[in-house]
């Protein structure tokens, strides 16, 4: 049906929503990981008990963790494998989980439920239950649960909103699946038995909304673009014009029912493929990644695994450093050839993040000539380059974050991988694998030229690579000739920059471009999701995307004292007073802050933060607020 | 020496990039189209007995320059500064240039904007002091104060050296020697006889020929102040204009009740609303965002008491009484932010249910 515009509801702030990054990225199916660890807590009850033992065989698709009470859900495996471990870690958010440990054996078999055909209301019920299937917007209700309602309901609202920033899974989904997702969405409607489906497009997906329009029995809201748009009780009311009440009602106490369009595409693939919920689409994006897209992920994948398949974190590629001095004759044409450092190196991990490279046997050669000197031997303790008889040392070292390395095989794997080609003219040093760093530290100890081969892949972002140096924390850029790498973003994969520069003191100086670093790693989308330390943790049924940031983006800023100013409650989508929360929660009355704050109603979106010019911590006062009344509220039980 | 550190926090981690300083100083730009003005209509002052130049500029300064040097000794001191020999001194004031938010810059021009043209720059400087170590340091500085810090240091000024100082400011009762100054005031024949004086409408708007305080006789200038404050969303549109179109039926109610019997004049709504500080006040006293309400319930109450009030008291005093309106209404906010919360969203259907059971 033509789309018609939606209600108004007062509030709600409207953020950059940069999804320009991976909006034109295709849904990709991301390669299965060598191993997963699948979470047992998929869903928002109670986590589900393990069925399998550790070395057991599984299945692509084969139970693995049963649900524990109504509103858990059941865990399939993602790979086709073995059960490796299965232990207690904590999650991204903090909170500790049980995860299954399973190794890929390269199998592709399923273990998929039988196709349903022209199935009735209770088929599809069980069916969206046996397939474990849970809200994939964010909070991860059940959804066998949330179409078995106690009151009887009239209408199924499909969410595509997709208010937050950078996310644009569900909006590919929508444009590449939309007739699955109509699919699902009848089905789910059937197992309702209610007539009306109504789906809600913001405004900033036009594409999605024309996509739609054609499906009779679909009624198109377009909503106006704001967050949080897709906050169920807002998007009740912008569609339907129906308020949803205080928590515990449920929207089914106002006769709908609300489900997100991935899950509507999930139901569909239960239903039609017998496929359970064992992979999601995700984003990847910031101006942090090198090549923002959406993912086809399976379930419990570890976010590494997710950066490398997108190149990398946005930093630059290096392929090659040569360090040529000047001031000797006896060095003047020599370059440090580490093409031939491959076979026979060693490196070391060290505590702070910089790894040791040593190389035993490494060959020098002199200038425009292929015959190496067998007699001359240098040794590379933790890139560090020097040659023994004359004892002149060349120093470099590789600093990567915010990876941890465990071993050596990764720092080979991730590092420094050298390979055999024979020099390309002036290029001393040519590393096969591209080494994906953030910065390159290099200690020149005399005056010499530096010269360093990079390039970004196929980084679509605009980036610049220079040396630069510290002074306290100023970094001045010392190159004239920086490299603007992909100034259009159009550049072919395989161009590499050269960028070099003639040290005239010895001192320590950086390589990196300027925009690279993540300040911020983020799972989920940027109002909501969680901030990571690393990127050793593992993907969820609700993960909607990872996300690097930059600094620009991310800042962390300090709390300055409130104003009273009270935008906060301006722009509250569920007409709350988080100021008041805040103030009584600082001073530890947390039912005074509960009582004036209105709390308890508060769908944690964010805006208030978002929206608080003296940056105060809105989010944390009412999260403390809200466990503290939990508490209390325990104790009176 | 890289910092390749991660920031963790609590979500969202994207922020608006809107900040206290910022809002300061863009309430500071609202500002300068009333110093201005008040440049130009008050450059040259004749006392009779003696002239005085450039009392605007004068009063600016020291105001401006006291409220920050108050708030930089105040915190100094608070700080810490002198102990252990003053070996913090340094840490200190790079700490005070931390936190340094151009509130006192913004208490020190509207100080300065609503002082007559013949305060001397001592009364300005003891107001200034009093304003920002009294009623804002001690309470806790920046967004703790409990009212407004240029309405009471205005009113601790008016009392302190009404007579000789302010006999002209604006204050109709005591006018006669507002007729020692150029124009006589509008506010005293609105007050005094129920009509408009000399003065049209269109020079009370533009402020020339106005007697008043320095800041407050140009409604024009205030208005481009207004527009700026409104386009960069600092203060919410309606909030002056509701305070002022309630302000002046209220006044055209009651010169009605008190001169003419019963005979309501609606011409004389604007010449209530422009004579006088009420648009200074509407737009830049009333709007503080410390003292005023926190919620938009609350912030209905607090304009529409407000503009009553003050045309209550204007008319049965006789005087210019926005400041005083204003520290009344500062000390009721928090009553009334403790009984104006909004219903949260969908409170209602639940109370409906509530009823039918």
């Amino acid at each position: 049906m033509k789309a018609v515009r939606g209600k108004y509801f007062f509030g709600g702030v409207h953020p950059n929503d940069r999804k320009y990054f991976s909006k034109a990225a295709p849904l990709e199916y991301m390669p299965e990981p060598e191993v997963v660890a699948i979470s047992t807590a998929q869903s928002l009850g109670r986590p589900a008990l393990p069925v399998v033992e550790i070395g057991q065989e599984v299945k692509r698709g084969e139970l693995i963790a049963k649900a524990d009470g109504p509103i858990s859900s059941d865990v399939f495996s993602s790979i086709c494998g073995m059960v490796e471990e299965i232990k207690e870690e904590i999650a991204a958010n903090g909170t500790v989980e049980k995860f299954i440990y399973i190794k890929n054996n390269g199998k592709t078999d399923n273990a998929h439920l039988p196709p349903l055909s022209s199935p009735t209301a209770e088929e599809i019920k069980a069916r969206i239950k046996d397939a474990g299937i849970v809200g994939l917007g964010g909070a991860g209700f059940p959804t066998a649960v949330k179409i078995s309602p106690r009151t009887p309901v009239d209408t199924l609202i499909l969410n595509g909103a997709e208010c937050e920033p950078y996310l644009t899974c569900d909006h590919r989904l929508m444009l590449e699946k939309t007739d699955e997702i109509v699919r699902g969405a009848r089905y789910i409607a059937t197992a309702l038995g209610v007539k009306t489906i109504i789906i809600g497009i913001e405004a900033n997906k036009p594409d999605c909304i024309a996509k739609f329009e054609p499906y009779d029995d679909i009624k198109v809201v377009m909503l106006k673009k704001k967050y949080p748009m897709g906050g169920e009780k807002q998007l009740v009311y912008v569609t339907t014009g129906r308020r949803i009440g205080l928590p515990p009602k449920l929207p089914a106490d106002s006769g709908v029912v609300v489900q997100n369009v991935a899950t509507a595409f999930a139901v569909c693939e239960a239903v039609e493929q017998g496929k359970q919920l064992y992979e999601r689409v995700l984003t990847v994006s910031g101006g942090a990644t090198a090549n923002p897209k959406n993912l086809w992920v399976k379930l419990g994948t570890k976010v590494q695994d997710i950066i490398d398949y997108c190149d990398g974190d946005g930093s630059l590629d290096v392929y090659g450093i040569d360090i040529t001095f000047d001031e000797s004759s006896v060095y003047k044409d020599i370059h440090f050839k580490a093409s031939e450092l491959y076979d026979n190196y060693s490196a070391e991990f060290d505590s702070d993040n910089t790894y040791t490279l040593k190389v035993d046997n490494a060959n020098l050669y002199s200038n425009g000539d292929d015959v190496p000197f067998k007699d001359v031997t240098i040794k590379v303790p933790v890139g560090y380059v020097k040659r023994d008889e004359k004892n002149s040392p060349i120093d470099y070292v590789v600093k990567k974050s915010p990876r941890k390395i465990e071993n050596t095989q990764t720092v080979m794997d991730y590092c420094v991988k050298l390979s055999g080609e024979a020099a390309i003219g002036q290029v001393g040093a040519k590393f096969n694998t591209k080494v994906m760093v953030n910065a390159i530290e290099i200690t020149v100890p005399t005056a010499c030229t530096v010269t360093v081969y990079v390039g970004s892949g196929k980084n679509k972002t605009k980036q610049t690579a220079n040396f630069y140096k510290f002074d306290g924390t100023l970094k001045t850029n010392i190159t004239k000739n920086k490299a603007n790498i992909n100034p259009d973003g159009s550049d072919a994969d395989d161009t590499i920059y050269v960028v070099s520069h003639k040290f005239k003191v010895a001192g320590t100086y950086y390589f990196g471009g300027e925009t690279a670093q993540p300040r911020k790693v983020i799972q989920g989308g940027p109002m909501t999701g969680v901030a990571l330390s690393n990127y050793d943790v593992y993907t969820h049924k609700t993960t909607s995307g990872v996300l690097l940031l930059t600094d620009a983006c991310a800042a962390a800023e300090n709390p300055t004292p409130c104003l009273n100013c009270g935008k906060c409650a301006d722009i509250c989508p569920m007409h709350l007073m988080p100021m008041n929360t805040e103030f009584y929660a600082l001073a530890g009355d947390y039912a005074a802050a509960a009582k004036y704050g209105g709390t308890l109603a508060c769908i944690e979106c964010g805006a208030c933060t978002y929206n608080c010019p003296a940056k105060r911590p809105l989010m944390q006062a009412i999260r403390r607020t809200k466990a503290e009344m939990r508490k209390l509220g325990g104790q009176k039980k | 020496m890289i910092d390749n550190t991660v920031v963790i926090s609590t979500p969202p981690h994207v922020r608006k990039k809107r900040s206290t300083k910022g809002i300061m100083g863009d309430v500071c730009i609202a500002l300068i189209p009333a110093a201005i003005a008040a440049m130009i209509f008050f450059w040259k002052v004749d006392l009779g007995e003696k002239v005085l130049y450039a009392q605007p500029l004068i009063l600016l300064l020291t105001c401006v320059f006291t409220c920050v040097a108050t708030e930089f000794v105040y915190f100094f001191i608070a700080k810490g500064g002198f102990g252990n020999k003053c070996k913090n001194a340094g840490t200190v004031c790079k700490l005070w240039w931390k936190q340094f938010d151009l509130t006192s810059v913004v208490t020190g021009m509207i100080i300065a904007l609503i002082l007559p043209p013949t305060a001397m720059w001592y009364e300005a400087l003891i107001g200034s002091i009093f304003a920002i170590a009294i009623v804002k340091m001690f309470f806790g500085g920046t967004g703790k104060n409990l009212v407004n810090p240029a309405a009471t240091a205005r009113v601790v000024m008016f009392l302190s050296f009404s007579l000789t100082a302010y006999a002209a400011a604006n204050i109709g009762s005591l006018i006669d020697s507002g007729e020692v100054l150029t124009g006589a005031t509008n506010l005293s024949y609105l007050l005094k006889e129920g009509h408009v004086s000399k003065l049209s409408v269109l020079d009370l708007f533009l402020g020339t020929g106005v007697n008043g305080c320095i800041g407050e006789t140009s409604a024009l200038a205030i208005l481009i102040g207004y527009i700026y404050l409104c386009v960069r969303k600092v203060i919410k549109w309606w909030q002056p204009l509701l305070f002022l179109t309630v302000f002046g039926f209220s006044a055209v109610l009651l010169s009605g009740f008190y001169f003419d019997s019963y005979k309501f004049d609606i011409t004389l709504f604007l010449p209530h609303i422009l004579s006088g500080g009420a648009v200074f006040a509407a737009v830049f006293m009333f709007t503080d965002y410390v003292t005023s309400p926190k919620g938009v319930i609350g912030q209905l109450v607090y304009y529409i008491a407000g503009a009553v009030l003050l045309a209550l008291l204007r008319f049965f005093t006789g005087l210019e009484t926005a400041s005083f309106v204003i520290m009344i209404m500062n000390i009721l906010v928090p009553l009334i932010d403790r009984y104006c919360i909004r219903k949260p969203f969908g409170y209602v259907k639940e109370k409906k249910q509530k009823e039918g059971k």
